[in-house]
């Protein structure tokens, strides 16, 4: 490599190092520690000259299943939000580029608008949106399809729309630029050929859409299973995910090493699926 | 009764008509090419066949049938687009059969009839090649395999040889015809290239805005372009806007500047006083480097000058030839094996053939 090229890469590489790789080393040190009342509130790492690490808090968090519920919980509801996301997401890029070309920037600008908005605001809004009392269930019981209000908040059902909804941009971003690179021509062949409109969609427009499809997935999937405030308030007790549990540890409990553990495990389980598939994509496409 | 027949067929894209209110008609077996510049409606016309695009009015018959509202994957007829639109994520193979797996035909008549299509063209060998590892004349090929292999009625070209090298698409065209006529498959082709036209066409009909300016045979529309437009969008050619003086019989006398032009025309043509336009092809000149007679005075059909501008391409020379009124004629021969070649500044004497100078239809506002 030149020096030039080098030097082009200085900033994103010291960048990396410094907020990214030196947190992450100083989290999995202290999640080998245990907590104590004292400021810092864990062990050291070496005590009298020799290495104090010990796994309590890993084997804790296989053990306990509080800890196993917000897991599962987080990869449920994040996986169907994305799910939501993807589907509605390829729907709306799509007519986004159907759309006339000058109307596209407008159609993406609405897209973008909500974020001008506190992400906090539009959160508690659907609260209003969704409780007992809320528009939804006024307007259900006004025109008598319901005769009790519906359990909308609180629930997985909360969760799940709120974080469809907050994370559905990043879906759109992503497949409406690989759909928008695709030649129209490519669709007009297909049903030329003989395929239904439908059917071109799904044997031509999303397999060449896959990468785009697959970096929106990832783009949404990744921070859903991390989130803390969508079902903080718009979830349970019973909707617990990995972002409150770790909250709860760092801010309530002040068990930082267990909240440590917790963050470790958390970037673990994503990374690992993140970069197989990124590989299996790039095999993909060298192909 | 015809394969396929338009009628009164409009499309317009905001306040220009794209196709203005044509008929045509394209016989069984037939290759028909659609020739003019690009913007004349030629592609909008091949998209209203194929059923990408609804005409505005008019009606549209297959075999007969009224196919106007029938949906594009619905109907026998196949495209080849421009830059073929082969599917990047599909091999030679799974492009080919495509068409054929949409009609639910069994496994094995799609894999035999795909094998056959990919024999047919020669393309076999890369049967599990992505596109994008074919060269242009390899997709090509694919491409057209994948519209044959459907078995269409009629299969429709879109300057199917736009992407393609000059050899290589002289090579293609010779084949195109030979598909045409094997399979029995009538061809409509868009080009704007009028060599092109000429190589594939049994028929060729000339656009311009959205209308027909001539729908003839190949020779036809070369020897006697109905106006300027097909004249000057054939080959080169020189112009005359000459003031007619007589007619004799069939043979009417105009005059451009001090050329005396002799050529014959029907009885329609306007007569004495009025205005024509005529055509006189470069090829049809024949260029003298000797005055015709010692004491030679131009005739009628004649000219002398001297040459301003030499064209060498090989097989022929083109020459532009200052006449002694100021007004230039282009011409052009074929270059003879032991003949010096012609010089510039050099003396010429040129003549024509009455029936050489074709009389145009005055353009249409």
């Amino acid at each position: 490599m030149t020096p030039r090229r080098l030097g082009l890469l200085a900033l994103p590489l010291l960048w990396t190092a410094v907020f990214v790789v030196v947190p992450l080393l100083l989290i999995l040190k202290i999640s080998f520690a245990e907590a104590q009342l004292a400021q810092p509130p864990f062990t050291p790492l070496f005590r009298d000259g020799a290495l104090a690490a010990q796994m309590g808090n890993y084997s804790l968090l296989l053990e306990d299943a509080l800890y196993l519920r917000a897991l599962g919980n987080s990869l449920l509801f994040a996986g169907l939000a994305t799910l939501c996301c993807l589907v509605l997401g390829l729907a709306i890029a799509r007519a986004v580029t159907r759309a006339p070309k000058g109307w596209q920037p407008l159609l993406l600008t609405l897209i973008i608008l909500p974020f001008w908005t506190s992400f906090l605001i539009r959160v508690y809004a659907w609260i209003a949106l969704l409780k007992p009392e809320g528009l939804i269930n006024a307007a259900l019981l006004g025109l008598g399809i319901i005769d009790t209000p519906l359990v909308l908040v609180n629930t997985g059902f909360g969760v799940v729309l709120g974080m469809t909804y907050s994370y559905l941009p990043f879906a759109i971003l992503p497949i409406y630029a690989s759909l928008a690179g695709q030649s129209p021509k490519l669709t007009e062949a297909a049903i030329d050929l003989g395929a239904t409109p439908m059917k071109a969609f799904w044997l031509v427009t999303v397999p060449l859409a896959r990468p785009g499809i697959l970096a929106a997935g990832l783009m949404v999937f990744i921070p859903m299973v991390g989130e803390f405030v969508i079902p903080d308030l718009l979830g349970g007790s019973a909707t617990v995910m990995l972002g409150q549990t770790l909250w709860t540890e760092f801010f309530s409990n002040r068990d930082w090493p267990m909240a440590s553990a917790l963050a470790v495990l958390l970037t673990l389980l994503l990374l690992v699926p993140a970069m197989t598939l990124q590989r299996l994509e790039l095999g993909r496409a060298a192909r | 009764m015809p394969l396929l027949q338009l009628s009164g067929v409009s499309k317009s894209y905001g306040a220009e008509p794209a196709v203005d209110t044509l008929d045509l008609s394209v016989e069984d077996g037939e290759s028909l090419v659609l020739l003019g510049p690009s913007g004349c409606g030629k592609s909008t016309l091949l998209r209203l066949i194929a059923g990408l695009e609804a005409p505005d009015s008019g009606r549209i018959l297959l075999d007969g049938r009224d196919i106007t509202a029938l949906p594009s994957h619905r109907r026998p007829v196949n495209m080849m687009f421009q830059s073929y639109a082969l599917f990047p994520h599909l091999n030679v193979r799974d492009n080919i059969a495509f068409g054929l797996r949409r009609e639910g035909l069994a496994t094995a008549e799609i894999a035999s009839r795909t094998s056959e299509a990919m024999a047919m063209l020669e393309i076999a060998d890369f049967a599990a090649r992505k596109p994008h590892q074919l060269s242009g004349g390899q997709q090509q090929r694919v491409a057209l395999a994948r519209a044959l292999v459907k078995r269409p009625r009629l299969l429709l070209l879109d300057e199917p040889l736009g992407a393609l090298d000059k050899r290589l698409r002289q090579q293609t065209q010779a084949e195109l015809r030979r598909l045409n006529r094997q399979t029995g498959i009538a061809f409509v082709f868009v080009t704007h290239d009028n060599d092109e036209a000429m190589a594939l066409a049994d028929r060729i009909a000339v656009m311009n805005r959205g209308r027909f300016r001539q729908l003839d045979a190949p020779r036809r529309v070369y020897d006697r372009p109905v106006d300027r437009f097909v004249a000057s969008l054939m080959c080169e050619t020189n112009l005359f806007n000459a003031a007619v003086e007589s007619g004799i019989g069939g043979l009417v006398a105009a005059r451009s500047g001090t050329l005396l032009l002799h050529y014959s025309a029907d009885a329609d043509r306007p007569t004495r006083g009025g205005r024509q336009e005529l055509a006189l092809r470069l090829e049809q000149i024949e260029i003298s480097r000797d005055p015709p007679a010692p004491h030679w005075v131009p005739g009628p059909n004649t000219a002398s000058g001297i040459i301003t501008d030499i064209d060498y391409i090989g097989d022929m020379t083109g020459i532009s030839v200052r006449l002694d009124d100021g007004q230039v004629l282009k011409a052009s021969q074929l270059n003879a094996l032991h003949e010096p070649l012609l010089e510039l500044d050099q003396p010429v004497w040129l003549s024509w053939d009455a029936d050489a100078l074709v009389p145009l239809r005055a353009e249409e506002a």
